[in-house]
């Protein structure tokens, strides 16, 4: 039988700890209504600082260059 | 008669010779002649009374002449009047016509420049921020190493709880 799962990526910097890991699934879990998908860690140095989750087709950037891009962007207004 | 020298018959003779004479001269000559003078005189005074004529024609032409002149100056002193105050009107507009242009160039000119001016500043603003965002991104690389890349994550991780509150509420 084939399952569908959904699939949530986290962008970070470094290697995450376990503890870090167990504490964005379970906000994952909460946000998705469901225990059941698969989690991807992604190490992506460039990154600087912060995380970024994708669900899906939604992002949800926590990153330090987005943060910085924000600023940019409430600045040129 | 006879003593003092004259002869009475002579005298008769030469009288009547005289008066035949003079008979003859009246008739052959005097009365042509008074005749020509009398036709000359005529023609003479013909000749004055149409020279009056003429004299009167020359001083009714010479008052028309006049008239006829200073009518014409009179209206040429007003074409002349007329065309000086056509004129003016005339300049007055173009006057008042290239001040209007000059103003609206000016306005134009001005905008144009406050436009350009604007322009460069956001330019710069633009250029200023991303230089600012390139140094503080190449300043938060160098200081992101090990125990601060961890602490943005931790930062992250409660940033990502507080979301999920927010939807909630």
């Amino acid at each position: 039988m084939k399952t569908n799962h959904q699939k949530a990526v986290v962008v970070s910097p470094i290697n995450l700890k376990r503890g870090q890991v167990s504490q964005i699934k379970k906000v994952l879990e909460e946000i998705m209504g469901t225990k059941d998908f698969l989690l991807e860690i992604i190490p992506k140095p460039s990154l600087l600082g912060g995380i970024i989750i994708q669900i899906g087709s939604r992002e949800i950037d926590l990153s330090l260059n987005g943060k910085l891009k924000q600023i940019g962007n409430s600045l040129n207004k | 008669m006879e003593k003092l020298g004259t002869d009475p018959i002579l005298i008769a003779v030469q009288i009547v010779n005289f008066g035949l004479l003079l008979f003859l001269l009246k008739v052959f000559l005097y009365k042509p002649i008074l005749k020509k003078i009398e036709e000359r005189r005529q023609k003479l005074m013909t000749i004055d009374k149409e020279r009056e004529l003429l004299d009167k024609k020359i001083l009714d032409f010479e008052e028309k002449r006049a008239t006829i002149i200073n009518t014409a100056k009179k209206e040429r002193d007003q074409i002349i009047e007329e065309a000086k105050h056509l004129a003016e009107i005339e300049r007055g507009k173009i006057i008042e016509k290239a001040n209007l242009s000059t103003r609206d160039l000016l306005t134009k000119v001005s905008l144009q420049i406050e436009s350009e001016r604007e322009r460069a500043q956001k330019e710069i603003d633009t250029k200023v921020l991303n230089l600012s965002l390139a140094i503080a991104r190449k300043i938060t690389k160098r200081l992101m190493i090990g125990k601060i890349q961890q602490r943005s994550v931790g930062y992250a991780i409660k940033e990502l709880r507080k979301m999920k509150l927010a939807n909630e509420n």
